[in-house]
């Protein structure tokens, strides 16, 4: 297997040299110089997006009540919604944890009471709030005062809530196919993406600011109301062109390459050298934070064709990338025709020893840089 | 495609001109410019001659649900084949298919289905096969134009995208977005013969007149992967700027030029592939996210689709400029130019 698995290697990394171009225009590269902390980042947004969607979809059940009868608690087409505060904690909790075990506490007990809240059909208004202050408080404390303030790592965050997993993209798509609240959390991205690039845009040319601006109002036309009752019908790449204009502007904004798979060998090149000091985390038995980078490295596989490329063209390597990454973090790949059934339902289970996983990952990554002639 | 269409253009152009000689009055061909337009599920058609639209043509009554994508004209330029999807992927409808348009009517005059959402088409040098990319199923397949029979289907990149047919007709080259490969297929026997890497997100590929070069473009890469097709290797790769954003390719029927349109920058790339560099960039008055490009037989004009303006841009090919802006549908998407032989 090896042999046949170095064959293709060979060739596919001698036709990778002559297409390798520099594409080297813009001077940073945050998804590279800072994949903790961007994923960190994105992770503590998504689940200040969550807070968002649940208060828009709890404005919108108020404002049905005079309609329709009074139901107690969120209806199941947002239970979604609430199921993704736990994979969000752990892109951070460890690095929140070493700096304020408190404020880490405080964030896992109010998430417990939010879930516990609706699950029982309460009302959920105060362990939202509570939420909310928390997770200020740690995105404070996580990211660091400089990379917060930092044009090119806010536009890598953007980019994550346009066109990442739960983002304005991919919200859209999943309500063509019946996740309404998917769609909710879209609509919620939108709004967050648009607060972020409003912190921005001081940095952009008269051009480039009505070229952004007009690809969010755009954006805004694709999700006109925060809810909806019943799937959309139409493109479900709707919002897709409009949002990789508008990541496409902002790169000339902030001068930053904010495609993480533009250059798939340069990739495949930084995510072992990433991983490496993770897994040397789990043997000094600093298991959520290893966890942390893990999750950074996994997901930008799975998330910037990289995980395409090697499963097309290497599918065995690819696999055993993909089989590794979902048994240490839970993330799940998105497969074609994926339709959210219930086997997306199956608990992670948690591995006996992460930290020999995490090696035979950072193995598997470096054969897939070999396919690039690393 | 185009290249092909172009080696028959260059054929009757000397036909043309050893019958001026000999004193023959001919009448000169009249072309259509056929424009499909995402959004509005219809076909603008303009008359080359007065930059006029003659005619919209409905593909379909649902806009919004039913889309006209890329097109592909017959060798003899009288037909032109548009694919026709739905707008979802997921689901197989009968909207998925290719549609035939007579160019002296600018009638729909036939279809045939072509089920996993088919985004490019090319015309085999013969005209007897289309071949179509398959966005949803990651497949390219060819087809008997005669008859609508699936001639063979392959297994090619994830959300595969643009298609071209060699001027030899030996080769089918195919795109595929998301991993970023074309898989050469083997028309006479039918089978792959290579998947190779070029830029990341390509969108289109073009053979060259003479057929010993392929173009993809790539939109996130923002180049121009220039292939040697006697081996399907890249040799060289043609930066045209990570904001550039590269979709259709024109190939100039009467000289080494390539134009490019750059949906990113609302621009126009003119390229010399003598060597390879961009020896223009055309942005004054150009429409906003030029997506489709065609060029007349004769190389005098570039006309662009142009996305976000529902435009089309005319460039004068001589002055390298802009001269004209034409209404288009809404989304407009591609651009082909049809033949109407002796300007009936």
């Amino acid at each position: 297997m090896a042999s046949k698995r170095g064959l293709l290697a060979a060739l596919i990394a001698a036709a990778f040299l002559l297409v390798s171009v520099a594409s080297a225009q813009y001077s940073r590269a945050p998804f590279f110089e800072h994949t903790l902390e961007v994923s960190q980042a994105y992770g503590i947004h998504l689940s200040q997006q969550r807070l968002d969607a649940l208060e828009l979809v709890d404005e919108y059940a108020e404002e049905d009540e005079d309609d329709e009868e009074e139901e107690e608690g969120l209806d199941d087409d947002y239970l979604e919604i609430v199921e993704g505060f736990e994979a969000d904690l752990a892109r951070y909790v460890g690095t929140l944890r070493a700096a304020d075990p408190d404020l880490a506490a405080d964030i896992e007990e109010a998430i417990e009471e939010l879930e516990e809240a609706i699950e029982a059909g309460e009302d959920y208004d105060d362990q939202l709030v509570a939420l909310r202050v928390f997770l200020d408080a740690a995105y404070d404390v996580v990211i660091p005062a400089e990379l917060r303030s930092d044009p090119a790592f806010v536009a890598a965050v953007i980019a994550e809530l346009s066109m990442g997993e739960g983002g304005v993209g991919e919200g859209y798509e999943e309500a063509v196919e019946g996740e309404l609240g998917a769609y909710t959390m879209g609509y919620a991205a939108l709004e967050r993406v648009g607060a972020l690039w409003a912190d921005i845009a001081g940095g952009a040319t008269e051009q480039q600011r009505a070229d952004v601006e007009e690809m969010l109002e755009f954006l805004a036309t694709v999700y006109p109301v925060p809810v909806i009752d019943e799937p959309i019908v139409g493109n479900p790449e709707e919002a897709e062109a409009p949002v990789q204009r508008m990541i496409g502007v902002l790169e000339t904004v902030v001068d930053a390459e904010l495609f993480p798979g533009r250059d798939l060998a340069a990739l495949a090149a930084h995510l072992p050298e990433e991983l490496a000091g993770y897994c040397e985390m789990y043997d000094a038995g600093e298991d959520e934070r290893a966890l942390e980078g893990v999750i950074a490295v996994g997901y930008l596989y799975l998330s910037a064709d990289l995980g395409d490329f090697l499963g097309f063209m290497a599918p065995e390597v690819n696999e055993e990338i993909v089989e590794l990454i979902v048994a240490i973090t839970g993330l799940e790949p998105e497969e074609e025709g994926d339709d959210d059934d219930d086997d997306d339902d199956e608990e992670h289970e948690e591995l006996a020893d992460p930290g020999a996983a995490c090696r035979e990952l950072l193995e598997a990554l470096r054969e897939a840089h070999e396919v690039f002639g690393g | 495609m185009r290249t092909r269409r172009a080696s028959n253009w260059r054929v009757a152009a000397v036909a043309l001109a050893t019958a001026l000689t000999a004193g023959a009055a001919l009448a000169q061909d009249a072309y259509r410019l056929y424009v499909a337009n995402e959004y509005s599920a219809d076909i603008t058609v303009i008359d080359t001659a007065t930059n006029e639209v003659i005619k919209t043509l409905t593909i379909s009554g649902r806009p919004g649900e039913v889309r006209p994508r890329g097109m592909a004209v017959s060798p003899d330029g009288r037909t032109i084949y548009v694919s026709v999807s739905d707008f979802n992927p997921q689901i197989e409808t009968p909207e998925d298919k290719i549609v035939a348009i007579d160019v002296e009517t600018s009638e729909i005059v036939g279809e045939f289905r072509a089920g996993g959402n088919p985004e490019r088409v090319a015309v085999s040098p013969d005209g007897t096969q289309i071949w179509a990319a398959l966005e949803a199923i990651a497949q390219g397949a060819g087809y008997d134009i005669a008859t609508g029979e699936q001639l063979a289907n392959f297994r090619v990149g994830v959300e595969a995208e643009g298609v071209a047919v060699s001027p030899d007709g030996k080769w089918v080259y195919i795109t595929a977005e998301a991993t970023h490969t074309v898989t050469v297929v083997d028309r006479e026997n039918l089978e792959v013969v290579k998947h190779f890497l070029v830029g990341n997100r390509p969108r289109v590929v073009e053979f060259s007149n003479d057929g010993t070069r392929a173009y993809v473009s790539a939109e996130i890469g923002g180049t121009i992967s220039v292939v040697d097709t006697s081996t399907h290797t890249v040799i060289q790769t043609i930066n045209l700027g990570l904001d550039s954003r590269p979709v259709e390719i024109a190939v100039d029927p009467t000289s080494d030029r390539i134009y490019v349109a750059g949906g990113g920058t609302s621009a126009v790339y003119v390229i010399d592939t003598s060597t390879n560099e961009i020896v223009a960039t055309i942005r004054e008055q150009m429409g906003r996210r030029p997506w489709g490009i065609a060029i007349t037989p004769d190389g005098s004009t570039v006309y662009t689709a142009d996305g976000l303006s529902d435009s089309v841009s005319v460039i004068d090919t001589e002055c390298l400029c802009v001269v004209d802006r034409i209404e288009a549908g809404r989304g407009a998407h591609s651009a082909e130019i049809g033949v109407i032989p002796d300007g009936q």
